[in-house]
């Protein structure tokens, strides 16, 4: 037994036997729910390397799958990205229960996540390209549905996408050709450059960003937030795993700068677009691209605490989005649409949803008492002081920021309507979790996000 | 040019790139995209065995063949815009060609591979690009992102010799002719009453 076996064939078999079991989507969605918690669970106690006790009988998890003969590596230190990745299906999954999604969002999803981690695995890691692009072409059909225009947001998508693919390639046959001889500058800053490009593409970097808020705005609120909310924490853990892989890329003297201008550019395009925008499923967009920036600012920090950091925002990051995308759902779900017209005085006819919809926002924002406050200022802590880097992310935010409170206003806008609660039994139990989490994570910090992180850390052994 | 009769396979790889970025007729399309295909194959099977060569070819066939299969049930379009669109097209496209041309030699030297097979993959590469910006019907971008990997397949072909990879392209390739075909059905349905 492997571990690629587990974590990457397995649930890839498996979606393929719920893909002909779509019909039957409560049997669907129950097993993926306890075999993507199984998968999360053996990925945060059990040692890749080690035995897996089962009763009286043990199996020794090897870290090594060899496939078409190339080797599938999956180890220790990649136990957190499973973790991430499975513990966080059960999330999205959970919540598409009530979100009106087509029966297939289960077996493309998991097949994705697979794709994902065998993206992770593969070595060398050039193969990697390839794989992500297979997940973004299975993630397609989830996007389309009959009777739906295919809009541009969807094209521009795949483009983008698909345009990364010969750019990390072309990197890595030139790594692969130079990675014993370091002395090839030349060569070594074409990759990295070619590299950059990739990731570029697949990160919706400035100006390869318009794909992003189209996206968000043109399709089911759900899958677009289950798509921007895996794919580009996953192809920056991938990312983290290439730097790690190439020490003379992660030791150079131009990356830190490199990551912190994208990263700050992220932030600040993301945020001043974000405050023009009417419609709130292009902030949720914008929202991500900025989620991007910051998590590309902890990666340029090229410390234990930079690090540390951006393993910390993945889980509030994806729980904010999650009750974004859920919110925004649940508009449409009654009719509603997510722009300034639409949401006039809605805070009387629906007072939980609007105050998920702006605790999600505000989170990302990072107000103090919102999930994203804590991570904001141990981020801006740890860059240099007295940098023109601060006023430039202070600008960012300040633009979201505006993007909030102008949602808000609208909100609260007197429609001469009587207060009600017209949201669903199922809504309200998961926006009240949602919020109060969110609020929690805020108020107390070091217990919801610390805590977590340190368990998290202490079973998978990463401090 | 060492082997002048190259200059076959590179013509018909521009006049197919032509023809895909003019024809708005959907069929002419596809035997341009078919075309464009039979002239990599004549540049490939120089530096690849005569078998890997033709899964090339017979994966961008069966591509087209995917994408074709659904266009009896959908309306052609016909050739439609002004003489001047399609000479601001073609000027477009001759500079793309040009570009292609001028960079053609450092890669070709810094790659080591043949100047005619780097600047066929560079015009075909930058004619998917070009046609990536300037149409925006699912169908067309379709045909533009694997014109766009047709010119990368034949650049990397000539440096990576894997078939694994090689493979894994030609899945691809052939799961995007499978999406177009998805998208056309779904444009036809949206266009029933």
């Amino acid at each position: 037994m492997s571990a690629p076996l587990i974590w990457f064939v397995f649930p890839l078999g498996i979606s393929i036997v719920f893909w002909f079991l779509q019909a039957r989507t409560k049997l669907v969605f129950w097993l993926a729910v306890v075999i993507c918690f199984l998968l999360g669970l053996v990925a945060l106690l059990q040692p890749i390397g080690g035995l897996l006790k089962i009763g009286p009988a043990s199996l020794e998890i090897k870290d090594t799958l060899l496939l078409f003969g190339r080797n599938f590596t999956l180890q220790n230190s990649d136990r957190f990205f499973l973790a991430f990745i499975y513990f966080g299906a059960i999330f999205w999954f959970l919540g598409s229960q009530n979100s009106a999604v087509p029966a297939k969002f289960i077996p493309l999803s998991l097949a994705i996540l697979s794709l994902l981690t065998a993206a992770l695995a593969v070595e060398p890691f050039l193969y990697s390209a390839v794989l992500i692009e297979l997940a973004v072409i299975i993630s397609l059909p989830l996007l389309l549905n009959r009777g739906e225009p295919i809009g541009q947001g969807v094209l521009r998508y795949f483009i983008y996408q698909s345009l990364a693919m010969p750019f990390i390639l072309f990197a890595g046959w030139i790594l692969s050709g130079t990675q014993a001889n370091t002395s090839d500058i030349a060569q070594l800053n074409l990759a990295a450059l070619l590299l950059g490009l990739g990731f570029a593409f697949l990160m919706a970097v400035f100006p390869f960003h318009v794909w992003m808020p189209e996206l968000a705005g043109e399709t089911h609120s759900y899958i677009s937030g289950f798509l921007l909310g895996v794919l580009p924490p996953a192809y920056l853990l991938i990312m983290l795993k290439f730097l790690n892989g190439l020490v003379w890329l992660k030791d150079a003297a131009f990356l830190p700068t490199v990551l912190q201008t994208v990263g700050a550019v992220m932030i600040v395009t993301g945020g001043l677009w974000a405050a023009v925008q009417t419609d709130l499923k292009r902030v949720f967009g914008f929202a991500v691209i900025m989620q991007s920036g910051f998590s590309l600012l902890c990666i340029s920090l090229h410390s234990q605490a930079g690090n540390e950091l951006l393993y910390l925002s993945l889980i509030p990051h994806m729980l904010i989005l999650g009750i974004f995308a859920y919110a925004l759902t649940s508009l449409q779900r009654r009719g509603l649409s997510p722009d300034l017209e639409g949401l006039k005085g809605q805070v009387r006819n629906l007072p939980v949803l609007s105050v998920a919809l702006l605790t999600s926002l505000f989170s990302i924002v990072g107000l103090p008492l919102f999930a994203g406050f804590s991570l904001n200022l141990e981020l801006f802590e740890q860059l240099p002081a007295n940098s023109p880097l601060l006023v430039w992310l202070l600008v960012g935010y300040a633009g979201l920021m505006f993007a909030g409170f102008r949602f808000l206003i609208v909100l609260i806008g007197n429609n001469r309507q009587k207060w009600s609660l017209y949201e669903s039994t199922a809504d309200l139990f998961f926006l009240v979790i949602g919020v109060v989490v969110l609020f929690a994570m805020g108020v107390f910090p070091s217990v919801l996000i610390g805590g977590v992180w340190k368990t998290f850390s202490a079973l998978l052994t990463l401090t | 040019m060492d082997n002048w009769f190259n200059i076959i396979p590179v013509l018909l790889i521009l006049a197919a790139s032509l023809a895909i970025f003019l024809f708005a007729d959907w069929r002419r399309c596809l035997v341009a995209l078919a075309v464009l295909y039979l002239g990599m194959f004549i540049l490939l099977v120089q530096v690849w065995p005569l078998t890997l060569s033709a899964v090339k070819l017979i994966t961008g066939w069966v591509a087209v063949v995917i994408l074709a299969m659904n266009l009896p049930r959908t309306s052609i379009n016909q050739d439609e815009g002004i003489l001047s669109q399609h000479i601001f097209k073609v000027f477009a496209l001759i500079m793309i060609w040009v570009l292609a041309f001028l960079i053609s030699k450092s890669i070709s030297s810094a790659f080591q591979i043949s100047p005619e097979i780097a600047f066929s993959a560079l015009a075909i590469f930058g004619c998917g690009l070009l046609q990536l910006g300037m149409k925006g019907q699912p169908f067309f971008v379709i045909v533009a992102i694997l014109t766009v990997f047709a010119g990368f397949e034949l650049l990397y072909a000539s440096v990576e010799s894997s078939v694994l990879i090689n493979g894994l392209l030609a899945l691809i390739n052939l799961l995007i002719a499978f999406i177009g075909a998805y998208f056309t059905d779904l444009g036809e349905r949206e266009d029933q009453p």
